[in-house]
């Protein structure tokens, strides 16, 4: 039971989080809220992931939350790795404004 | 397209060793005025021997990759009035001869795009696996593109000012050869190959791209892919 209660501390804390972080980002504010919801009543009832893992034609509960989070996760992965990209891109920008307005041309041509 | 509009773009990184960008600065100027060294973040004194030979030296203040410093370069070039640029490499495998044959070529056939071709010409000292990984890197990148290229990864271009401005490189790192080759295919502009000289020396070899780097290449075509 100490392990239901510190799920269930971990996913209000989350959804307190995702509340607070709403203006930010609406739409991962949401997602994250749902989640935790699902946590809290997973965690309460974990009889249920059995029924549902068992009308999905997967064995137990805890296989079919393995599957989600392995999901959740390569999803989550990719958006930080086009994140960082996106971010290179802009860095790339600025490090290149800086190179040229910088640029150091060589004493000898320019007072010929 | 006189001499003074013309510019080499030489991305370097570390090449103060032996005073290679120094000799290859030398042979360049000797011939022509205009060569800007884009030293992505040396932590040699790359940038400081490349201005006393004579070059402009813009200096990226981290470390971007070489496909970075070209467009950096490229982008000083044509900022101050470039009509044709060659882009060149730091390490001397290069030659100044090759250069100018492909200037030339540009000129007279009216090409937007002379590209060197190390299989089309003589190359001394390739290693068997490096010659394999260019063969594999080539055949990946005539069926992405569908140009017909027998070298893709070679460092010495000439592009033309409207080549220059059409081509958008995105990809930082290595995948650049590929990319540019990519664009010259959907910006429909005219080019040729032809075969140059390479020199192999110990220290280009010890600089060059690896298998590692041929998958690292190949990872971020596919990641452009899935972001267009």
């Amino acid at each position: 039971m100490i392990i239901q209660f510190i799920l269930i501390l971990f996913f209000l804390l989350m959804s307190v989080y995702s509340v607070v972080q709403r203006k930010l980002a609406p739409a991962l504010s949401l997602t994250v809220l749902c989640a935790s919801v699902i946590g809290i009543v997973f965690t309460l009832a974990p009889q249920l992931t059995t029924n549902i893992a068992v009308a999905m034609g997967v064995g137990r509960g805890s296989d079919l939350i393995l599957y989600m989070f392995i999901l959740i996760f390569i999803v989550a992965i990719l958006n930080v790795h086009l994140r960082i990209r996106a971010n290179s891109e802009i860095v790339t920008a600025l490090a290149r404004s800086i190179a040229i307005t910088s640029a150091r041309t060589p004493v000898k041509r320019s007072s010929e | 397209m006189t001499g003074d509009t013309i510019w080499f773009v030489i991305p370097a990184y570390n090449e103060a060793a032996q005073n290679t960008i120094s000799t290859t600065l030398k042979t360049v100027l000797a011939r022509y005025e205009n060569v800007v060294v884009v030293d992505d973040c040396s932590s040699d004194a790359t940038g400081d021997l490349a201005l006393e030979a004579g070059a402009h030296v813009c200096r990226h203040p981290v470390n971007l990759g070489q496909g970075a410093a070209l467009t950096t370069g490229i982008k000083y070039a044509l900022s101050l009035g470039a009509q044709a640029i060659v882009t060149f490499d730091a390490d001397g495998q290069h030659s100044v001869d090759d250069a100018t044959a492909m200037l030339e070529t540009m000129q007279t056939r009216g090409m937007d795009v002379v590209l060197g071709s190390r299989f089309r010409g003589h190359t001394e000292g390739m290693p068997v696996s490096k010659r394999l990984l260019l063969r594999a890197a080539t055949l990946f990148t005539r069926l992405t593109t569908g140009l017909d290229v027998t070298d893709t990864h070679n460092g010495l271009r000439v592009l033309s000012r409207r080549a220059a401005e059409v081509i958008h490189m995105r990809q930082n790192r290595m995948a650049h050869a590929s990319e540019i080759l990519h664009q010259i295919g959907t910006a429909k502009l005219s080019f040729i190959e032809m075969p140059n000289t390479i020199t192999y020396t110990e220290h280009s070899k010890a600089k060059g791209q690896k298998i590692s780097g041929a998958i690292a290449i190949i990872i971020d075509l596919i990641v452009e892919k899935i972001r267009n």
